[in-house]
């Protein structure tokens, strides 16, 4: 990451690609982060409750299985970044 | 033909099926020590996906699950929360552990720490810690082929024939094929799983009480407090948000540090292998929540079975289902065991070859594979023993093993990002953790907030390791670089490793 910091690039230069990879891979970590507070005290804890229901499913569960799934993609987004950004040197 | 034995004889179709796909995959690796613990690193996408997702979920997740659920209801919801948070780090960290592995020739995670931290005191540490881990654990799966068996054949097979039998099965095809039987059966394994546990999990909700929505409005009516974390203790008391959040977080922390989970990144083919394996982790995650429809289908169901762990097989004989979907359950959760079974016996036996005595005596290659292969034998049959005489107290047992586990973390994170780290901070921290984490588990009145004691050994083993580390001499510059700087050049990494 210390190399791509300390390239602040113009358009068409590929470093700009790098750069692109390294935010998406900080924006991750701070989707990791938020996402460890929410399922845990005291993040959860307004999340904790039947109503309203999703899919049929309480919602306690509803919200636990959307982080599951929101991680699926975000991770995804970040490789497709990543990916580009290794194609474009 | 009785019930039984037609449901035996879809079990022993299926383990005669794993069997043949142990023997022939066996048959495709090289004679050597990378080819017997990390496949040759020949691993692609399908089968990291189903060896790590078949490796995760074990008799834990396909019996203790709906128990969980059944008779403990949300408080069970911490299960689904820390894979993935506990995954996810792997795609940051595993592709450069991956091409360290490549580099210097590691097959196991400490040595990769002591690749970084030149200790044979930690390369012990580690090989000890795995082994007392893997015993216990290897101990639960066991278990949970012998309630399989003598809960479908109604105790015509019994429970010591049944483990037996499986592990006589996973036992011939680890040693004939090492990892690479490993790998291919878990495909095989965790299709059925995968499989199996949807169709369950839609069908018993449907057939009770007319779809899961229907089956939430019954429970939200007569038991609204199952359905809300952090749902119940043991003894049907409110569980306190101490001990759910830190089975999360210590959960979360020690996922990956488990050996035999670890060392497979040194099996991928290449970094977009181990990347896309995490991506794909998290749909493998939601399989669990199938298995906790029928936990929950169980709550209001009017018999109840001998322990909660026999929910799954109690719903599924209860239910009237034809003999073979019953066996074809037997045969999803005897794959959830025997996945997870098989990777245990495997990584415990390598590590305690590679870590434990290669550090101090000169082996040869042949050597090794000799040795691991005896230790697959010895510590399989010592499992099994325990596992037959002594079933009660697994589950305390399993959280010591979490708890020890999670130790590892900070040395790993440390070898991979902090170059300031030093050797004897690595060692002293390691050491205090251990120790607070079995001192908290000896007298756990004294923890605070019922925060479990892998959490609070961490917190100190950090600790130590920074302050130890920035009291003694930093290592060489190039040393400490070629691990912490590693990722930074993917390019440079790729040039090696063909397609």
């Amino acid at each position: 990451m210390n190399a791509t910091a300390l390239s602040p690039s113009t358009a068409g230069n590929p470093k700009e690609g790098d750069m692109r990879a390294a935010v998406a891979r900080r924006l991750a970590i701070a989707f990791f982060s938020v996402q460890t507070i929410a399922v845990v005290y005291p993040g959860l804890v307004p999340f904790s409750r039947i109503e309203p229901r999703v899919l049929g499913l309480p919602f306690s569960m509803a919200w636990l299985t959307f982080w599951i799934v929101a991680s699926a993609l975000v991770l995804w987004g970040v490789s497709v970044v990543e990916a580009r950004s290794r194609r474009e040197d | 033909m009785e019930r039984w034995q037609a449901v035996a004889a879809v079990v022993f179709g299926y383990l005669l099926v794993t069997l043949a796909v142990g023997l022939l995959a066996g048959r495709r690796v090289t004679e050597s020590v990378a080819g017997y613990v990390a496949a040759d690193r020949q691993f692609g996408l399908i089968t990291m996906y189903f060896i790590t997702g078949a490796t995760i979920f074990s008799a834990f997740a396909f019996l203790g699950g709906p128990g969980w659920v059944y008779s403990r209801g949300a408080a069970a919801f911490y299960i689904l929360s820390y894979g993935v948070l506990g995954m996810a780090p792997l795609y940051f960290f595993g592709p450069k552990a991956g091409r360290l592995g490549r580099r210097f020739g590691y097959v196991t995670q400490a040595q990769l720490v002591a690749g970084r931290f030149p200790s044979r005191a930690i390369s012990l540490l580690f090989a000890l810690i795995s082994v007392a881990a893997f015993v216990p654990y290897l101990m639960l799966q066991m278990s949970g082929a012998g309630i399989v068996f003598s809960a479908v054949t109604d105790g015509h097979i019994s429970f010591e024939l049944g483990a037996a039998l499986s592990y006589g099965v996973v036992l011939v095809y680890v040693l004939a094929g090492g990892v690479a039987a490993v790998g291919w059966t878990n495909v095989f394994q965790g299709v059925i799983m995968m499989a199996i546990a949807w169709a369950l999990g839609i069908y018993i909700p449907t057939q009770l009480y007319g779809g899961i929505g229907p089956m939430f409005d019954r429970i939200a009516e007569v038991r609204p407090e199952l359905l809300v974390p952090p749902g119940l203790d043991a003894d049907g008391s409110p569980w306190s948000w101490g001990a759910y959040s830190s089975a999360v977080l210590s959960s979360v922390l020690g996922f990956l540090m488990w050996p035999h989970l670890f060392m497979k990144v040194f099996t991928s083919r290449d970094d977009d292998t181990l990347r896309r394996t995490v991506i794909l982790f998290p749909t493998f995650q939601l399989f669990l929540l199938p298995l906790f429809f029928v936990g929950f289908a169980g709550v209001l169901f009017p018999s109840a079975p001998e322990q909660p762990d026999w929910i799954m097989p109690h719903m599924i004989l209860s239910s009237g289902l034809p003999a073979v979907v019953v066996g074809l359950f037997c045969a999803g959760a005897l794959a959830a065991s025997m996945s997870t079974g098989d990777g245990l016996l495997h990584g415990a036996a390598s590590i305690a070859v590679e870590d434990g005595l290669a550090p101090f005596v000169t082996l040869t290659d042949r050597q090794r594979r000799i040795l691991m292969r005896g230790l697959v034998i010895a510590l399989g049959t010592l499992a099994y023993f325990l596992a037959i005489v002594q079933k009660q107290s697994l589950v305390w047992l399993l959280l010591t093993a979490y708890g020890l586990v999670d130790q590892f973390a900070p040395p790993v994170y440390a070898a991979l990002f902090w170059r300031r780290a030093t050797t004897k901070g690595v060692l002293a921290g390691l050491i205090a953790g251990i120790v607070t984490n079995i001192f908290f588990l000896l007298r756990p009145e004294l923890r605070p907030f019922e925060i479990h004691e892998g959490i609070l050994g961490v917190i100190v083993n950090t600790a130590v390791l920074l302050v130890v580390s920035l009291a003694t001499a930093p290592q060489p510059k190039e040393h400490a670089d070629a691990f912490v700087s590693a990722p930074e050049e993917p390019r440079a990494a790729f040039a090696g490793v063909g397609r």
